[in-house]
């Protein structure tokens, strides 16, 4: 039995040795990605929770299994405007690398905190992946280059477990979306259809009728089952994408970001903010190092720029949410006209960028973390 | 062994809480890491679409004439979103709060799960936050009716073919 259990442990401890292979990012690559990811959050996903102040305590009911069934209602007021405060300011110190770790790991769990009142209406919404990245993240170097008040040095083993374990969690994100629909969409029934359940529904109740969800309309439906069977295998294969190399992980990312843009076009649901989570692996800054730090040589004023522009956007957000809820500041500010949503055209950029760069990061040659090298 | 009880212990980090929302949805925890499934189908055969949606309607008051709500403006500042499960707990006001959890692929019966009640001083402060969101609609603050209608289109041109009401529930708030 004690033998049997070995065999069991070795077995899992190489698997997860090829996981850490396969998703390794190096320290300098995951600090630029850490500027990325607060930009990212700070000009288009800064949360606002503002407005969770005067809701009546009769509409409380949270989830069942939640931390919100020990409490009697919602927020005092008082907390709901310092959590609304706090995270820009949060966001800024993850942003330039002011103890990243401490402020990121504290970012995401007031996130999680406040996020549980707001899901006390009846519904959970499932837009949790940025918060995980910045939890898990938070863990490995991603503070100690590129940063004003850099973290201290994680073990390089620690530092490849956040990857390994960030990339697991989505996987298995995948899969929990996946595997109930293999039972449904998988039915061999031209017929029937599940993509088409969701495009009509958006299309003709919602208003989803933008960007090139007209051309569905002009399409063979039984088409269309090719498109259920294809969400099934993508989102139920991500372990075996994983554990099989870092090429077969670069490729499940590609046709994640290529899942998130037919979404974005068709179906109109762009879910943009999942790039927070792909992107680490995505984006590989490799060949730019020598040249920002170069450029940061040659620029003295180049950081305290930087820096000020970074603070001049979190202030922004924390002078608004004095007196208002705040907003989100880039599609606050490019307000919606005629044609198709801010919101959509550049979720669509932003897919259609990280599927050139994961295309890209194909070509590169497999990165090495310490413990295998 | 570290490998292993680190593996059963991801494991059950990772699958009970999926576990508990496969066999009851209503026990999906939060936080967690699920995404939701949306495995619903449609007969590509049929040339029409039926689908639910809930409507909010006071009474203009003046003529006391039915007026439906417009749902941004009166949940403001709760995102719409949220319409459907405020109106199926009839915005706190419903008398029965108890859920009961049915259980899948599982032969436990069904368990009644005894939810917070709001106090007496909680449910005059939600009517009164409901008749002011009324006359900023320039309705009568006295009532409003949450309506659940079933509309079918025709998938080929888009237009309405048929729209009945399903169920309504007048919210009284004197």
């Amino acid at each position: 039995m004690k033998r049997l259990l070995r065999s069991i442990d070795d077995i899992i401890a190489a698997a997860w040795q090829r996981v850490k292979s396969n998703t390794f990012v190096t320290p300098e690559d995951s600090s630029l990605f850490r500027i990325f990811f607060g930009l990212y959050f700070l000009l288009s996903h800064t949360p606002r929770y503002g407005w969770l102040n005067d809701i009546p305590d009769a509409l409380y009911y949270p989830p069942i299994v939640s931390m919100g069934i020990f409490f009697d209602g919602f927020p005092p007021g008082i907390f709901v405007q310092i959590a609304n405060i706090a995270q820009p300011i949060l966001l800024f110190c993850v942003t330039v690398g002011i103890k990243a770790r401490l402020t990121g790991i504290a970012s995401a769990l007031l996130n999680f905190v406040v996020t549980t009142f707001i899901f006390s209406f009846g519904k959970i919404d499932h837009s949790f992946t940025p918060w995980l990245a910045l939890l898990v993240l938070s863990f490995s170097n991603w503070g100690t280059r590129y940063a004003v008040l850099p973290d201290k040095q994680s073990t390089s083993s620690t530092h490849s477990n956040c990857f390994a374990f960030l990339a697991t969690f989505m996987v298995f994100a995948m899969f929990t979306a996946g595997l109930e629909k293999a039972k449904f969409w998988v039915d061999f029934d031209l017929s029937t259809n599940g993509f088409l359940s969701w495009f009509y529904l958006g299309y003709f109740s919602l208003g989803r009728d933008e960007m090139l969800a007209p051309l569905v309309l002009k399409i063979d439906p039984r088409f269309f089952e090719i498109a259920d069977y294809t969400a099934v295998v993508f989102e139920l294969t991500g372990f075996l994408f994983l554990i099989f190399s870092q090429r077969s992980w670069r490729l499940w990312l590609i046709l994640a970001c290529a899942f998130h843009l037919a979404n974005t076009l068709l179906l109109n649901i762009s879910f943009h903010f999942q790039i927070l989570g792909y992107g680490v692996f995505i984006f590989r800054f490799s060949s730019f190092h020598q040249k920002i730090a170069a450029f940061i040589e040659s620029k003295r004023a180049a950081i305290p720029t930087f820096v000020s522009l970074v603070a001049a956007s979190a202030a922004i957000h924390v002078y608004q949410r004095i007196d208002s809820p705040g907003t989100s500041l880039l599609f606050g500010l490019l307000s919606k006209g005629e044609g198709p949503s801010p919101r959509l055209i550049i979720a669509s950029i932003v897919w259609l960028l990280a599927i050139v760069m994961a295309v890209a990061s194909l070509r590169l040659k497999d990165e090495k973390h310490p413990e295998k090298a | 062994m570290k490998h292993l009880a680190t593996f059963c212990a991801v494991s059950a980090f990772l699958g009970l809480p999926y576990a508990l929302k496969v066999v009851a949805p209503v026990l999906e925890p939060y936080p967690a890491i699920i995404f939701p499934s949306g495995h619903s189908k449609v007969d590509i055969n049929d040339t029409d679409l039926t689908y639910s949606r809930v409507a909010l309607v006071g009474f203009d008051k003046d003529t006391l004439a039915e007026k439906q709500l417009e749902p941004r403006a009166f949940l403001k500042p709760i995102p719409t979103q949220y319409l459907t499960y405020l109106a199926k707990n009839e915005f706190g006001l419903e008398a029965d709060r108890n859920e009961t959890i049915h259980f899948r692929y599982l032969s436990f019966p069904p368990r009644t799960f005894e939810r917070r009640k709001p106090s007496q001083e909680e449910i005059g402060e939600m009517k009164q936050w409901l008749r002011e969101k009324l006359i900023e609609q320039n309705c009568s603050g006295e009532r409003f009716i949450i309506r659940r209608s079933k509309t079918t289109i025709s998938t080929e041109t888009g237009e309405t073919i048929k729209r009945e009401i399903h169920s309504e529930k007048t919210i009284a708030l004197n």
